[in-house]
């Protein structure tokens, strides 16, 4: 049986997208070089206006606007296929296609989208966004950079740090505090805006190719139109927001483990040990099955999460996609690089770039564990309808721990970070029920055994040695 | 535990608000502002902010009892209703 890396959770038959997707991977194979791109630090400028050229950054925007007009899982499927053979290229893309504009595509008012849109769709203008600050990582409710509004303008000030896209962008859309009512609002600033200053690349661990550095915002004057649609309205758009980056980055994450495991079969049926190949062997095969069964189960909660009826679910499921995906991206690479051996220690093979790459995915837009806690908050406040299952039975004895603490659960952010990863294995073995497939089987079983092993997770004894360890300065 | 007057509740409720809000709400606060729409809080956002009035006002909530409250003035009646409560069982 042939492997197809593609097809695995997306549909096979009447996809609209075959065709562009086929085009589009074509383009990277013959144009990326991936490994040239980390060594530069940069895409190389031809590549973007290939890019562009393709429809690459217009696939969500509207038709009206030059766009494709598609939807977040046709982002994803984009993201997903760039990021098999770059990540740079697929946060680039992924990040213009998701918290880049879709701001301005689902809030925008009809001259908002006349003046930005068209240019976004063709590429011309590369889109950023900005909120993480000095003072404000995961949590964005102490957002310091302020829009202060007096009549027709607006003047913001403030900084913002890790911006991908910084310094090829020509739209920024940022997260600011203000005074209307709910406090935040998003706001657009050109690249041409007086007063907004881009910093320096940041030399980082991987994404090397993708641009990141901070905006400065010294007294920005703009029109007060610049803020995105109705006033007021600030946090809801900056969920759904969020949620849209956060299912995209998913995608990428099964792109680049896609990568790992394209090398990995590659290595594991020529490289001979023991007499025979290494794909003959039975722990071998064990941990391919791992790799395949896990790429495959996260495909499918991109899928779920990409497609999700409402904001409430929409939220759920892309933390629980941001957070599953991310980790499994890691144990991809990491088990791919361990079964390559020695060689996989080598950049010659690729393996490290992959593995430096996926390691930040862990950590931007909400760190895993912030975002576990979150997602546990959700599902103490809004549960799902339990199940009989294993996973079922470890989440619900959490959570009647935490219903029997009243509201006070909520400030136990070690139960609310157990309670959250109870509730990814949850949501991803949902996305594999009811079981069709080998993959399907064997996802569900490792999943139970996961949902087991963080039910088991005691907290005995942690509070001594954290005591001991952290607080070792105040006792001196 | 401060003396459950609707004043001293009111400001302590205010002050928490400010804290735990998106931008800090510079507006003014009332019995009528929505917590949704007026302080940007979503429904997670909201508990907590229930749970940080519950922890310094010593109220014991259930998440049954906050289920539903949509404004500043929704709070208040509870956590007056609430706080009158304790002070009868003491």
């Amino acid at each position: 049986m042939t492997y197809d890396a593609l097809a695995i959770s997306y549909p096979r038959s009447n996809d609209p997208l075959a065709s562009f997707l086929t085009s589009l991977d074509r383009f990277l194979v013959e144009h990326v070089d991936a490994r040239a791109i980390d060594a530069a630090h940069r895409i190389p400028d031809q590549v973007l206006r290939g890019l562009a050229d393709l429809g690459a950054f217009g696939v969500t925007i509207p038709e009206a606007y030059g766009g494709s007009g598609l939807g977040l899982l046709a982002a994803c499927r984009v993201v997903d296929v760039s990021a098999r053979r770059d990540r740079a290229v697929a946060t680039t893309v992924g990040l213009h296609l998701g918290l880049g504009t879709r701001p301005l595509v689902a809030f925008g008012t009809a001259a908002q989208k006349a003046r930005w849109l068209p240019e976004l769709a063709a590429g011309s203008r590369i889109a950023a966004f900005a909120a993480t600050e000095p003072g404000a990582g995961s949590d964005l409710s102490r957002l310091a950079t302020r829009a202060v509004i007096d009549g027709e303008r607006v003047r913001v000030d403030g900084q913002k740090l890790y911006v991908t896209n910084g310094r090829i962008a020509g739209l920024y859309t940022l997260a600011v505090a203000s005074d209307l009512a709910g406090g935040g609002a998003l706001i657009v600033l050109e690249r041409e805006d007086s007063g907004l200053s881009v910093g320096p690349e940041e030399r980082k661990l991987g994404l090397r190719g993708s641009s990141t550095t901070p905006i400065t915002l010294a007294g920005v004057e703009v029109e007060s139109a610049r803020l995105i649609g109705p006033t007021g309205a600030g946090a809801a758009q900056l969920g759904h927001t969020l949620a849209w980056g956060r299912t995209a980055m998913a995608a990428g994450c099964c792109g680049t483990a896609q990568a790992a495991l394209d090398a990995t079969l590659a290595h594991v049926r020529l490289r001979h040990q023991f007499g025979r190949t290494l794909a003959a062997q039975p722990v071998v095969r064990a941990q391919v099955a791992d790799m395949v069964a896990t790429l495959h189960t996260m495909r499918a909660l991109v899928v779920r999460a990409a497609t999700a009826p409402d904001a409430a679910e929409h939220e759920r499921l892309s933390l629980a996609a941001k957070i599953f995906c991310s980790d499994g991206d890691w144990a991809i690479c990491d088990l791919a690089l361990q079964l390559h051996g020695g060689s996989g220690y080598l950049e010659d093979t690729g393996l490290p770039l992959l593995l430096r790459d996926a390691r930040i995915t862990r950590v931007f837009e909400g760190a895993n564990d912030v975002l576990a806690s979150r997602l546990g908050q959700i599902e103490l406040t809004a549960p799902r309808p339990p199940t009989a299952d294993l996973i079922g039975v470890q989440l619900s004895e959490r959570l009647a721990a935490a219903r029997s603490q009243g509201l006070a659960a909520l400030r136990d952010p070690v139960l609310m970070h157990q309670i959250g990863h109870l509730a990814v294995v949850r949501e991803a073995a949902a996305s594999l029920v009811p079981p069709a497939t080998a993959a399907d089987r064997h996802a569900l079983i490792r999943l139970s055994e996961s949902a087991l092993a963080i039910g088991a997770r005691s907290s005995a004894g942690v509070a001594d040695l954290a005591a001991s360890v952290l607080d070792l300065e105040s006792r001196q | 535990m401060i003396e459950p007057s609707p004043h001293n509740v009111m400001t302590t409720l205010t002050a928490i608000i400010r804290k735990v809000s998106p931008g800090g709400h510079k507006a003014a606060i009332t019995e009528a502002t929505r917590l949704t729409q007026d302080l940007g809080l979503d429904s997670v956002a909201s508990l907590e902010l229930l749970s940080m009035i519950d922890e310094e006002l010593g109220l014991f909530l259930e998440m049954e009892d906050v289920v539903g409250i949509e404004t500043v003035g929704g709070i208040f009646a509870l956590t007056m209703r609430r706080l009158q409560t304790l002070e009868l069982s003491a």
